[in-house]
């Protein structure tokens, strides 16, 4: 109450001190009265009354100060004086607000970042209830495979887990309408009921008939994004009810969703499932799948449920389901994926550098502070009262956060902005991004807290410094008290820029050696690009095998262009995992047999990426649907099936003849023979090695869907020209393909590491920065107190080497001092990067001996200049001097 | 002048103002010339912490303040006692009695 009055008297100051004057006025008039009555005259009245009131003004200050703190109202009062003092040491403000600015401002851009992508709740109803599903073999090294949908149909009904459970596939659609160019467009056939589940309505239209269970009652229906609906539609309301037409079949759009939605992975069409989940197979993995546990289930629970029913599945199931198991992870965790605990690990990472900077600035205070106990000894002197001296210095404190907030601000505002416009790498979420209220309250109370705790140390040593003391002390010019506390800072500083460093050191060691990691072919100077043809005007699979060959031969002709290949599947990119069989080696079942990834590829694939044929030879023209079905094998295929034999020759018995409607088989024997062996390209990831392969000839085994990857000489637009040109004049129903260099696609696996790696390195560089500016500023500082020692030693024939060995020896004791505790801290800190280090061990020698080093050279630069101006001391002048 | 306007015990200015609005709000001037008059011209409320003194009590909710019209027709502010002032005059009244007792024994008995 008493707070609130308060408050409201310092807003409504003006009629406040309009009442006050006008009471004080019919008090004088008053007075005046009452005197005149008893016989003044009116001219002595009034002196007399005012006489008795006082000074009016004074009256009206002590009654205001009633109101107001006195401390609040001369704090303001101190805020120009506190501005001119800053201004008057020019370089001790800018490296103090920008310490401060950087610190803070890259703490509110990581925070953006952490809040956006993985704090905020998704904008589905109950999002912490939504889990995603994935399968998992461990056997086979599978830790996120896509379901099986009759899998799928038992964790659904089978289980008490889920309130409801919604699946999906993702077919490849185009968007026709006779008009403008096709287009195609990421679409997912869903059962009906994913809208449910995620507790999101479209803005416009019904939504799909029967969207309450996995049911299918064959009604060709759709629903758009908003982001379709503006670009491709014009925003057109009356659509709902009308059809478009999706690779050549019309659907009626019965809904528009609401704008930013695209679940999943930015999806615009959302097609209702056409066939029954349960009448597929368990051998195929292609369903994503969504679920809503029920009231009261926890992911945990919902897991050891899951579990069970896998392990009985595997039982009944051997072939398809055995060592097959299924896992639930809550939505927003499994879309921040890997950003998660990276971002975490980056928090912390900012967190050290705002420790860091407000270490730096409470030590540049510090000094500052003792620098200035004259200037105090003199103010206290004359009469200024110890709590307004710690007032005085607070207020500089309060002034020197705020500007560090602001600049902390822009600092955030604008590296967030950038980074999402310049980021390579996408970063989920990325819409829900941005510098917010929150952000702001945090860059707030950092400098409020700083100020705080800036304010008061350098305040409290100051009003303890003893008067006489401080005033003789100038003259005697003796090195002062607060040395220690001020070296144990910078100590302090240094220990925790070298655990940034060591961070960033061993994530740049990880990144290079997943760069350098052999993707088994050279990617450099290739262009590659999807092109996908549509299964209706493409129904015969003759057709497709003839317009990837001509495609090739087409671009062959090219100047510029000197190598053409196809494949279905790009390296890291796994292929179709198919047993095979070896002929008079009985296979028992299916689950007992080797498998191989199968991949299809046109005569070009392998030299345009130049790897080598190992033995035999390549495909050629003799190899098409008409001759003996043929495949190349890769190396560690050959290795593991035929060991120390040559595998040119050897027969496969290769069942496989559909892939879905993806691609087919076109020859009719099983028996193929192995007519080459070629180097092993990887092909589940950049770590993990080869798994065995087995490559077909796309005039052999056609798939509809193909990546083209085309080498150049020229540069790369010329080559993305010379693609789309080629495919418009094949065919120019095909929508316009995305082209991307080859080496982006393939590193595009460890762009969460690289992420994390560049910003790590730019703290730790900031953090190494701010800590010479530490080690600089102490060290100017005491040679500057230490003038007059340094003069005398000097005449008295000190060589000025030796005196510059003394300042560096301070700097570097300081620096080494820091670097033991940063490695050690950093070694427990390691942890937290784990899963962005690849082959590279916290304790590694080389990483640690470089940070050391690093800190080392800029710790000896931050000590030369103190060292020769120290040096080159004239001992006349330094001994003249205060 | 000094022997005229006896030095008030520290917190007897708010008890004689509290204790003067008792009966009916009153302005400033009125409280001043109250205090005067019942105290037989022994204490004199300085108008330089009389004001100070008011606007205490209203930070504190003790007295709220109105603008009313003076006897002889003025615009003036008058004061008037709120429960939470009437609770604090008994309060400061009895630690006030309290001291003054102490006073007296100290006097009488030392």
């Amino acid at each position: 109450m008493k707070l609130l009055r308060r408050v409201t008297h310092i807003l409504n100051r003006g009629k406040r001190d309009s009442d006050l004057r006008e009471e004080m006025h019919f008090h004088l008039a008053m007075k005046q009265r009452e005197l005149e009555a008893a016989g003044f005259a009116p001219e002595q009245a009034r002196d007399a009354a005012r006489k008795a009131l006082g000074n009016a003004t004074y009256n009206r200050e002590a009654s205001h100060d009633v109101w107001v703190a006195p401390a609040i109202e001369s704090l303001w009062r101190d805020i120009p004086y506190a501005l001119r003092s800053l201004r008057r040491t020019p370089s001790f403000t800018i490296a103090a607000v920008l310490a401060l600015g950087l610190g803070t401002g890259s703490a509110a851009a990581v925070f953006s970042l952490l809040d956006g992508v993985v704090l905020r709740p998704l904008p589905y109803r109950e999002p912490e209830q939504i889990v995603m599903l994935s399968e998992v073999n461990h056997a086979k090294n599978l830790e996120h495979e896509a379901l099986s949908p009759v899998n799928f149909v038992d964790y659904r009904g089978l289980t008490t887990v889920f309130a409801d459970a919604a699946g999906w596939w993702t077919p490849q659609v185009v968007l026709t309408d006779g008009v403008q160019d096709p287009v195609r467009v990421p679409t997912v056939e869903t059962s009906r009921n994913l809208f449910r589940v995620l507790g999101v309505a479209p803005q416009i239209g019904p939504s799909f008939t029967g969207d309450t269970g996995l049911a299918v009652n064959g009604s060709l229906e759709a629903v758009i994004s908003d982001r379709l609906w503006r670009s491709r539609l014009n925003a057109d309301r009356s659509i709902i009810g009308k059809s478009v037409r999706l690779n050549g079949t019309d659907h009626l759009v019965v809904g528009v969703m609401p704008s930013g939605f695209d679940f999943p992975n930015g999806t615009d069409i959302w097609e209702g499932l056409n066939w029954q989940f349960a009448q597929h197979s368990r051998f195929a993995h292609f369903v994503g799948a969504i679920g809503r546990l029920r009231p009261g289930m926890t992911p945990e629970a919902a897991n050891r449920e899951l579990a069970s029913l896998t392990s009985r599945l595997g039982r009944e199931n051997p072939p398809s389901n055995q060592n097959w198991g299924v896992r639930a992870v809550r939505l927003d965790q499994e879309i921040a994926g890997v950003f998660r605990p990276g971002l975490f690990a980056l928090f912390g990472a900012s967190a050290l550098l705002l420790l860091i900077a407000c270490l730096n600035v409470a030590n540049l205070l510090l000094a500052r502070a003792t620098a200035r106990r004259r200037e105090v000894a003199v103010r206290a002197a004359i009469g200024a009262s110890r709590g307004r001296l710690v007032r005085l210095f607070f207020t500089e404190s309060l002034v020197l956060a705020a500007m560090g907030a602001a600049v902390g601000l822009a600092v955030a505002v604008l590296s967030v902005k950038a980074l999402l416009a310049w980021s390579p790498i996408d970063i989920p979420r990325a819409r829900d991004i941005g510098v917010g209220a929150g952000v702001f309250a945090f860059a707030i109370v950092a400098a409020a807290v700083t100020a705080v705790v800036f304010g008061i140390v350098p305040a409290l040593t100051m009003s303890r410094a003893n008067l006489n003391e401080a005033l003789g002390e100038g003259a005697k010019g003796s090195s002062g008290r607060g040395g220690s506390m001020r070296g144990a800072l910078v100590i302090a500083e240094v220990s925790l820029a070298v655990v940034l460093l060591c961070g960033a050191a061993l994530l740049i060691r990880s990144v290079a050696r997943l760069t350098r990691e052999s993707t088994g072919v050279d990617a450099s100077s290739v262009i590659t690009t999807t092109v996908q043809l549509p299964d209706v005007a493409y129904k015969s699979w003759g057709r497709v095998a003839r317009f990837y060959g001509s495609l090739g031969d087409a671009l062959r002709a090219h100047g510029d262009v000197t190598g053409v290949g196809v494949t279905d599947r790009l390296p890291l990119d796994p292929g179709w995992r198919e047993p095979y069989g070896l002929p008079g080696v009985a296979t028992a079942s299916r689950e007992d047999a080797p498998e191989a990834q199968i991949v299809s590829i046109d005569d070009g694939y392998f030299a345009t990426l130049r790897v080598p044929i190992l033995a035999g030879r390549n495909f050629d023209a003799r190899d098409d649907s008409a001759s003996r079905p043929v495949v190349v094998v890769n190396e560690t295929m050959a290795k593991r099936v035929w060991p120390g034999e040559p595998a040119v020759g050897k027969q496969l018995l290769l069942p496989w003849s559909v892939i879905g409607p993806l691609g087919a088989r076109l020859t009719t024997d099983t028996a193929h023979v192995v007519i080459g062996v070629v180097r092993d390209i990887k092909n589940t990831s950049l770590r993990d090695q080869a798994e065995p392969a087995i490559y077909y000839t796309q005039r052999q085994f056609p798939f509809r869907t193909m990546h083209v990857v085309v080498r150049g000489r020229g540069d790369v637009a010329a080559l993305q020209a010379a693609v789309r040109e080629e495919i418009r004049r094949l065919d120019p129903g095909l929508p316009q393909p995305e082209i991307k260099t080859l080496d982006r696609v393939l590193h595009s696996s460890i762009d969460p590491s690289r992420f994390v790696m560049l910003l790590m390195t730019a703290f730790a560089v900031l953090a190494l920065t701010i800590a010479a500016v530490g080690i600089y500023g102490i060290l100017s500082y005491t040679v500057s107190r230490q003038r007059r020692e340094i003069g005398i030693r000097l005449a008295l024939g000190a060589e000025p080497r030796t005196i510059r060995r003394m300042v560096v020896r301070q700097g570097l004791t300081m620096a080494a001092a820091g670097c033991v505790v940063g490695v050690v801290a950093a070694q427990a800190g390691a942890g937290l990067l784990a899963k962005f280090m690849y082959e590279t061990r916290a304790s590694d020698p080389l990483t640690l001996a470089a940070v050391v080093a690093a800190v080392i050279v800029v710790a000896l630069v931050a000590c030369a200049v103190p060292g020769w101006r120290a040096s080159g001391e004239d001992p006349t002048r330094a001994l003249r001097a205060e | 002048m000094a022997s005229r306007q006896p030095e008030l015990l520290p917190g007897t200015l708010d008890l004689l103002i509290l204790r003067t609005l008792v009966r009916e709000p009153m302005h400033g001037y009125g409280i001043a010339s109250r205090v005067r008059e019942l105290s037989k011209d022994v204490l004199r409320v300085g108008e330089s912490s009389l004001y100070p003194a008011l606007q205490r009590l209203l930070l504190n909710g003790w007295v709220k303040a109105e603008w009313g019209t003076s006897e002889n027709n003025r615009r003036a502010r008058y004061y008037t006692l709120t429960a939470a002032g009437k609770q604090q005059l008994v309060a400061e009244r009895q630690e006030f009695e309290r001291i003054v007792l102490a006073i007296q024994n100290v006097l009488q008995f030392a």
